[in-house]
């Protein structure tokens, strides 16, 4: 305690500051007023009412703190039409020897103009005092006397204040409490939040676990995508297979039933073409009957050859014809001539004698020869046998007899007839020309007729027997031939033509039976397959391959799905970023945690040492306000104390405890002046320079009161500066008697 | 290969890829690091496949851990099947095991992207390959991978894997081979819960070089005879795996000591810088002073790029600027922005007041009652801890696992800041 007391005298070095005078340029109604020179004990500031007691508080409140705003009802002291300004003189006073430093050059001054700029000039003397503290426990009024807001937190400021430190044991408790809420706040802008930390670091840990399930899954897309690959190809060789067979069994389907429309058309064409060649031969057959087997087989050489012969035949024939006419022209004459001669002669009978004759004559020239002939032809021979010659020279002889007999007989015949009269003769040589003629046409006719007779062989010969001599006939029936020989070239190659078309067929056939044998095989049907059971097998193939092209489909739309999923997998870091962030999430937590843990083992050892602290000068402090106390009341309290519960207590002599609103306003007033005495008398160190502004303190204190609260304020004034302001001269007297060296100024 | 005639043959020992583990302990990234940091791994694992195919090794081992738990995103998990094809590609096989973050019945998905010459091993018994070049029988593979992420106590994972065995599985045209790797995941003696073992049981296998994984760091039993060896991880991934990281170049000649050199495939290294600015002036002076430690650090690691965390400490008058968190935050930004392959990730005030402490304690006002107090709490760490569990219990929040004597380092802390809070500028308040 005593040290405590003496390191406050000696924390100054002796020396410390107090304020002098009191410089207001522009302040409620003062205006350029100088208040002082105050003392560095106990100052009176004696004024009468309206002199400006309370304007002189609010002024040095002003200039240290702020001047106030105007809000509410509240006299901020503003002069009309001009800014308040003022400032404040301290001077330094050694308290073993007096005023230090003399001389204004020494004072520091503290000036406030606008509360934008702030306090300015010697602002240090600000360091050791907070508005709250000075209008708390320095700026004191009868109202503010009626009690001690937050007893133990002001307690533990002011007394934790005065501890030698720049800035409180409270403050920086209050700091570390601060920074603790922090740690487990959960707001937006906190940043050492350990709260937060962790929400972050769950957030990070959901995010990487739903990439963690994408990169699984990435991973069984990649494995499917391989497996899907061999399925495809498979499907790809099943649907190849599928689309050969497909094929195969089509070409099938259509080749048997193409090939049986031609086979059957072919059968049928067979049967025709037979039918045809058939045909053609019997036709060929009957043309050939039709004009004989040499006209069948005549070249065209042998057909010109024979038309020429034709042609040359009927020349002759004509020549013959005409000479038989010609002949019967001259025989018509001359039997006209001889008829005419006849007629003159009456000729007929003539005719017939001379026919008659003539057959004599004939008769015997041939029936003797021939008896002659008769005979002697087998005298010969009987002579040739016997080898007799008599007999063999006779029949010679007679034979040549006969020969000669007709000869003459023929001569006979042949002389001409001697000629009768030239009428006669007329008539022989009519009859002679006319029988000349008749001779001639009887030869040329003959000619004629053998001739036509050796056309007629010829022809036969020819094969045109059927024109029986006739040329024009012949010629005819050549030309028929010759149409018929056509004809029979026509069928004859007719006939070839269809043979060979047979033939053609009959290869077709083969090949059609090869063909359907082949397609069959490739189709890996039998051959004896029908129709509706290679149709079902088509059909089967089709919806084979309807499913097949679904189900790649489906493959090649999930390959694309997958080839562009993992090729979008590939080229992100997004999982790995998301690790990284979910590490440096928990690094922060730990760190957050770690800074939680130093703020918490903080706060326990700044508690402990401020309990530590209190418990050594805080008893001194109700002990020194006890005593101011029951000065004050003259004995009639006797302690000031702190209840279990932290709150104020006083008590009487007799111990009697009681509870300070149960006191009366007087009493109130005194036991927190009482309080805030003997704070400011221990923490010495808070606002050192700063005085005590009571304005008027005393006024519900009676006599005795008084002066007890003057003692206890004079006892002030040893330690700090007080300035009381009032307007009562009993109160003046009353201080200036418990204080003869106080200052008395007046307003 | 030969050498001298002998028989030679060279293989890359990698491990602990972790591919899906996320970067731990990172307090706040800018956008251009993250994205640094999503590729770093996968970047790592690239230098491996190339430094496999440009040293034109015959195969490549890898001891387990491929996977993490965390998953890989898909682009990385096609990244790996990717480098194995490469691999197989350019006629180097790789032989993998599983571990306890990628146990067996995670692959089991994906065994089917494997190609042509990746082989796994398998994980419920030893299992055996035989390498062969060019027709001639070289090297026995033994080992196996872990079945799923516990492996029992009671059984050692490396029972079964020694030549005799492999001889016997693979055949006579093994006892050909000339040299025997052995392949295992394990805590071998230094991490006694994961599946560990006797290195001494290694040893006496027959098998010329166990390439070993699970360990981060990377270990040889003995530098110029080395028969067991840990790669450790091929990309450090929080603060505490600091240094250089990367893949192990083993060569094994016949009658000489496998020769293991280290190849870094890390592209971002981690470090932990403790820099006293007690001497500095001015905040730019403190950034200066960081530059050159950054610089210097940097020199030593095999590695361009680097993560740090700096705590700043001394006693500076610095400290009040310095506990503001806008000034912090632009000295964090001007290291940043200064140099684009360092990135600070947390620059942390550990400075104090230039507090005369004794003096405060004669003093004997309120900060030498507080120091006192403080002291008292100290002693009585048990209180400290449980009044923690309590606060936090109350306001339903799981409390972060505390050694006794981060409480300690907590409560210190504490201390200077309340000192900070009476001693300083006036805080706020007037």
């Amino acid at each position: 305690m005593s040290e405590q007391r003496a390191s406050m005298d000696g924390c100054r070095s002796g020396a410390h500051s107090f304020l002098k005078y009191l410089k207001i340029e522009r302040f409620g109604a003062f205006s350029d007023r100088t208040v002082g020179p105050f003392a560095p004990g106990l100052n009176v500031v004696f004024g009468r009412n309206e002199a400006g007691k309370s304007t002189l508080v609010s002024f040095v409140d002003g200039v240290l703190f702020g001047w106030r705003e105007a809000r509410g009802a509240r006299n901020t002291y503003k002069p009309v039409g001009a800014e308040r300004a003022g400032s404040l003189l301290f001077a330094e006073v050694d308290r073993g020897i007096g005023e230090a430093f003399a001389g204004h050059e020494h004072y520091r001054e503290l000036r406030r103009v606008r509360n934008a700029d702030g306090a300015q000039g010697d602002i240090e003397l600000l360091d050791d005092i907070d508005a709250e503290t000075f209008r708390t426990m320095f700026a004191l009024t009868s109202d503010e006397l009626r009690s001690l807001r937050n007893t133990t937190d002001m307690t533990a400021k002011l007394l934790t204040a005065g501890s030698g430190t720049s800035s409180s044991p409270a403050q920086a408790l209050a700091v570390v409490q601060g920074r603790l809420a922090e740690c487990t706040s959960r707001a937006a802008g906190a940043e050492r939040s350990v709260v937060r930390a962790l929400a972050e670091q769950d957030a990070a840990k959901r995010a990487l676990d739903a990439a963690a399930a994408q990169v699984e899954l990435h991973r069984k897309h990649h494995h499917e995508l391989h497996d899907l690959e061999a399925e495809r190809d498979d499907l790809n060789v099943r649907m190849q297979q599928n689309d050969r067979s497909i094929e195969n069994l089509t070409l099938c389907r259509e080749g048997t039933e193409r090939l049986a429309r031609e086979e059957k058309e072919l059968l049928v064409e067979m049967a025709e073409l037979e039918g045809e060649e058939r045909l053609a031969q019997e036709r060929r057959a009957a043309s050939a009957a039709s004009i004989g087997q040499r006209l069948a087989e005549l070249s065209s050489s042998e057909d010109r050859v024979l038309r020429d012969r034709l042609d040359a035949l009927a020349a002759r024939e004509n020549k013959y014809a005409q000479a038989v006419d010609t002949a019967r022209s001259n025989l018509t004459d001359s039997k006209a001539l001889y008829e005419t001669c006849v007629e003159a002669l009456g000729g007929d009978a003539e005719k017939e004698h001379a026919r008659t004759r003539h057959k004599i004559k004939a008769t015997f020239s041939i029936a003797i020869p021939l008896v002659f002939v008769l005979v002697g032809v087998p005298l010969f021979m009987y002579g040739r046998h016997l080898g007799s010659l008599s007999y063999t020279i006779l029949g010679l002889a007679l034979v040549a007899f006969a020969v000669m007999v007709a000869a003459a007989a023929l001569g006979m015949m042949l002389r001409p007839e001697r000629p009768a009269d030239p009428l006669r003769t007329r008539v022989d040589d009519a009859q002679w020309v006319m029988v000349q003629d008749e001779k001639k046409l009887a030869a040329c006719r003959a000619d004629e007729e053998r001739f036509g007779a050796s056309v007629a062989e010829e022809l036969e010969g020819h094969g045109l027997g059927d024109a029986r001599g006739d040329i024009r006939r012949a010629r005819a029936i050549l030309d028929e031939a010759k149409d018929v020989r056509a004809a029979m070239a026509l069928d004859d190659q007719r006939a070839r033509a269809a043979r060979a078309r047979l033939q053609a067929v009959a290869v077709r056939l083969d090949a059609i039976a090869q063909e359907r044998f082949h397609l069959c095989e490739r189709a890996s049907v039998p051959e004896t397959v029908s129709d509706e059971e290679l149709e079902a097998a088509i059909d089967r193939c089709v919806q084979l391959r309807l499913g097949l092209q679904e189900a790649a489909n489906a493959l090649s739309k999930r390959h694309g799905e997958l080839t562009q999923e993992l090729g979008q997998a590939q080229r992100t870091s997004e999982f790995e970023r998301l690790k990284t962030a979910h590490q440096e999430a928990i690094t922060r937590t730990e760190e957050a945690k770690h800074e939680f843990a130093k703020l918490l083992l903080a706060r326990r050892m700044l508690e402990a040492a401020i309990a530590s602290w209190e418990s050594k000068s805080q008893p001194e402090v109700y002990a020194r306000a006890s005593q101011l106390f029951s000065l004050m009341t003259n004995g009639a309290w006797t302690s000031v104390l702190l209840g279990d519960d932290g709150s104020l207590r006083v008590a009487d002599d007799a111990r009697t405890v009681r509870d300070p609103l149960l006191l009366s306003l007087g009493t109130t007033q005194q036991l927190y002046l009482a309080l805030r005495i003997a704070l400011l008398m221990s923490a010495a160190n808070v606002g050192a320079a700063i005085p005590i502004l009571a304005d008027d303190i005393l006024v519900h204190f009676d006599a005795e009161r008084r002066e007890g609260a003057a003692r206890a304020l004079a006892a002030l004034a040893h330690v700090r500066q007080v300035i009381l302001f009032t307007c009562h001269e009993e109160v003046m007297q009353a201080l200036t008697s418990a204080d003869p060296s106080s200052t008395v100024i007046e307003l | 290969m030969s050498l001298h005639g002998k028989r030679q043959v060279r293989f890359i020992h990698g491990a602990d890829v972790h591919l899906g583990a996320p970067f731990r302990g990172l307090r706040e990234l800018s956008e251009a690091w993250a994205d640094r940091l999503v590729e770093a791994v996968p970047e790592a694992f690239d230098r491996l496949v190339d430094t496999a195919v440009r040293e034109r090794v015959d195969f490549v081992v890898l001891a387990g851990d491929i996977f993490d738990n965390g998953r890989p995103s898909y682009r990385d998990y096609l990244r790996f099947f990717q480098g194995i094809e490469r691999l197989s590609d350019a006629g180097i096989p790789t032989y993998l095991i599983t571990g306890n973050h990628d146990p067996y019945v995670s692959w089991q998905q994906d065994l089917f992207a494997f190609p042509e010459h990746g082989h796994m091993l398998s994980a419920d018994r030893p299992d055996f390959r035989l390498f062969e070049r060019d027709g001639e029988p070289l090297v026995i593979i033994a080992g196996r991978g872990y079945p799923n992420k516990v492996w029992s106590r009671d059984r050692d994972i490396a029972e079964g894997l020694n030549r005799a065995a492999a001889e016997a599985a693979l055949g006579p045209r093994a006892q050909q081979a000339p040299f025997g790797v052995g392949v295992l995941h394990t805590g071998l003696d230094q991490d006694l819960v994961k599946a560990p073992t006797d290195p001494r049981g290694l040893l006496r296998s027959g098998l010329d070089y166990w390439a070993l994984g699970h360990v981060h760091r990377r270990y040889l039993d003995d530098e110029r005879d080395p028969h067991i060896g840990f790669s450790g991880c091929i990309q450090g991934r929080d603060i505490k795996e600091v240094g250089a990281r990367g893949v192990h170049l083993v060569t094994l000649t016949e009658d000489a000591p496998a020769q293991v050199r280290f190849v870094p495939t890390a592209s971002v290294v981690w470090q932990r810088l403790s820099i006293d600015v007690g001497e500095c002036a001015t905040p730019s002076d403190i950034i200066q002073l960081v530059m050159r430690e950054l610089f210097r650090v940097n020199g030593d690691a095999r590695c361009e790029e680097m993560i740090c965390r700096i705590t700043l400490t001394g006693a500076t008058a610095l400290h009040e600027t310095l506990g503001r968190a806008d000034v912090i935050e632009g000295m964090r930004e001007a290291l940043n922005n200064s140099y684009p392959d360092f990135f600070v990730d947390a620059l942390i005030d550990r400075t104090t007041l230039p507090l005369d402490k004794e003096a405060l304690r004669r003093e004997g006002l309120f900060p030498a009652v507080f120091m006192a107090t403080a002291e008292n709490a100290r002693r009585d760490g048990t209180a400290q801890y449980a009044y923690l569990q309590d606060e936090f219990m109350a306001k339903n929040v799981a409390m972060p696992v505390l050694a006794q004597q981060q409480v300690d380092a907590l409560a210190q802390e504490a201390e200077d800041m309340v000192l900070d809070l009476l001693i300083g500028e006036a805080g706020e308040g007037a």
